[in-house]
């Protein structure tokens, strides 16, 4: 029952063959014994989530049931929910009972959602390995040694494992996309904009977008359906007519053109990565579609670009927590200064303080232009290149990562060692395009991710291909032995 | 390009945050962090406008009408250094 799709799960749930109060407590019970290992939740809501299946199951049986009515399903402890602990991944945010729930919970929930609980997560979303949790470093399912990648690196593990069928997520430079390549599962960064942001804690608000993550781009579709859509709590939600991300998975790709950026397929590139991309770019021209190479010539400065961006937006969005209000407070402050300087430096983990650092040093006075301007007129060029790629062709391949989820603590050492793996992903968030990474093959019995990118608003197009592409193939239908 | 120990010491009071002194550690990373970043500056985008949102959207405007209640209970409820009969924070002595 747990390797079942969303569509079957919702079947099975009107047919009757489960109820939502045996289905959630499968997934608990996996959680309970799988969870010590992974670590992927931060806060387990199984006495709710049982209240709320037995609601679901008189949906079910009195016919009011919604579009996902007694589907179990985690949260990134990211998005406020209502009573419940919201902690970001932060000692800051430890003894946070959020007072509201982020739209889209509130869309999940009222889609007939259930909740598990939350996930684990970097810190502030800020991190590619989990490993900047104040709750601990999560495992990745597949090699319990490794990491399952970051930011939403304990929703990707629980899907990897199954201890959910879904996930939210939100990815301001990859984190959506690169733990989903890292555990072998399928998530994706819709174009900004698309769904909400309310509720959302912030981290660099001109790029954090939400996502689902789940085993396959057709549960995805299913997800996005109840995520997407206009808000008018959150001023930079755009609002447009619904699209149906379900309609369009089966149609044919025989007409499309896939670009590939010369870019990204240099000889940086792992030799075994690039093998297994082309080859998941073979199947589909197997289909009909049709290659052709793109350049991006400004994709090398979307690293650079992106960590000023994205700590200069954080430097000011985290200058809230003063700990007045609510979150940490630190003992016996002597004064005024002192109570702001240690309740925000106790709470904060090292490198949220070293994004909010550099994010105030591209801020300042002195150096706003020479950083922060500049910054954001790469961004164009970066935008650009994509804008003009999509003059040629309908969607872009690549990689979504450089190389294949790497052992704890690894990469502890130097910062920038940990950044440059976001060469694939951040770029995409600088243009606010969608992008979609799915599993492809594996190389040293780690999974490997493929990356789609869309054209803005072009969810369904990239859904599809995937959906197309795991019509055939069973990299998504894998799962990690040891939690079989 | 490198920052000094006298730098870091002044972003991270500007930031308000509490920082190791004996620390060298983050002045070496956020050396490299800055290392990285200065790549930009290889560049010439003189006559590029600076992006500011992915699409061409301007700030929307609603009526202007009350639609929250207030909600001060509710975010006081959890937190525990409230003088909650009074509706007030509790914070160090600003005043000497």
């Amino acid at each position: 029952m747990h390797n079942k799709s969303i569509t079957e799960l919702i079947s099975s749930l009107r047919n009757k063959q489960i109820s939502s109060v045996e289905l959630t407590q499968l997934f608990l019970d996996r959680i309970k014994k799988y969870d010590q290992k992974l670590n992927c939740l931060i806060t387990n809501t199984q006495t709710q989530a049982l209240t709320d299946a037995a609601l679901a199951d008189q949906a079910l049986a009195n016919g009011t049931a919604g579009l996902l009515t007694g589907l179990p399903m985690l949260h990134k402890d990211i998005f406020c929910t209502q009573g419940i602990k919201t902690s970001c991944g932060s000692r800051m945010l430890d003894n946070f009972i959020a007072p509201y729930d982020a739209t889209v919970v509130t869309k999940l929930k009222s889609a007939g959602t259930i909740m598990l609980g939350k996930t684990n997560m970097d810190e502030f979303a800020m991190g590619s390995s989990n490993e900047n949790s104040y709750y601990g470093a999560v495992s990745n399912p597949w090699n319990t040694e490794y990491v399952p990648g970051g930011s939403s690196g304990g929703s990707a593990a629980a899907i990897a494992a199954r201890l959910a069928p879904a996930a939210t997520g939100t990815d301001t430079g990859g984190s959506i996309r690169q733990p989903a390549a890292f555990c072998g599962i399928t998530g994706i960064k819709p174009t900004y904009g698309l769904v909400s942001r309310f509720g959302m804690i912030a981290y660099a608000s001109s790029l954090d977008q939400g996502g689902p993550m789940a085993a396959s781009a057709e549960d995805c579709a299913v997800m996005l359906q109840a995520m997407a859509g206009f808000d008018p709590k959150d001023s930079t939600s755009l609002e447009r007519e619904a699209t149906d991300y379900i309609k369009d998975l089966n149609n044919p790709i025989n007409k499309l053109v896939i670009g590939m950026p010369k870019e990204f397929f240099s000889a940086d590139l792992n030799p075994e990565i690039a093998k297994v991309v082309e080859n998941a770019i073979k199947e589909l021209e197997k289909m009909g579609a049709t290659i052709k190479s793109i350049s991006l010539p400004n994709a090398h400065l979307s690293i650079p670009a992106y960590y000023v961006i994205a700590p200069a937006e954080c430097s000011s969005n985290l200058a809230r927590y003063d700990g007045v209000r609510y979150g940490y407070r630190c003992a016996s402050p002597v004064d005024l200064d002192d109570f702001y300087c240690r309740n925000r430096g106790e709470g904060f983990g090292a490198e949220v303080k070293r994004r909010i650092m550099i994010g105030t040093y591209v801020l300042s006075s002195g150096f706003y232009d020479a950083y922060y301007v500049k910054a954001q007129q790469i961004r164009h060029l970066i935008a650009n290149d994509f804008i003009q790629a999509f003059k040629e062709v309908d969607v872009i391949m690549c990689p979504t990562t450089p190389e294949t989820a790497f052992k704890i603590g690894a990469k502890n050492k130097n910062p920038v060692d940990m950044y440059l793996g976001d060469i694939y992903t951040t770029g995409i968030n600088l243009a606010g395009l969608p992008g979609l990474s799915m599993p492809a093959g594996f190389v040293n019995n780690l999974p490997v991710g493929v990356q789609i990118i869309g054209n803005y608003f072009d969810e369904a197009k990239i859904l599809n291909v995937a959906h197309q592409f795991q019509k055939v193939t069973d990299w998504h239908k894998q799962s990690p032995q040891e939690f079989a | 390009m490198s920052f000094a120990q006298d730098d870091v010491k002044k972003l991270a009071y500007l930031a308000r945050l509490a920082i190791d002194p004996f620390d060298t550690s983050i002045v070496e990373d956020l050396s490299n962090i800055l290392q990285l970043i200065s790549k930009i500056n290889e560049i010439n985008a003189e006559n590029i406008a600076p992006m500011e949102h992915s699409q061409e959207v301007s700030q929307r405007c609603r009526p202007d009408i009350v639609t929250e209640p207030n909600v001060r209970d509710i975010m006081q409820a959890e937190i525990p250094e409230v003088a909650k009969a009074a509706g007030l924070y509790l914070v160090p002595k600003v005043v000497e």
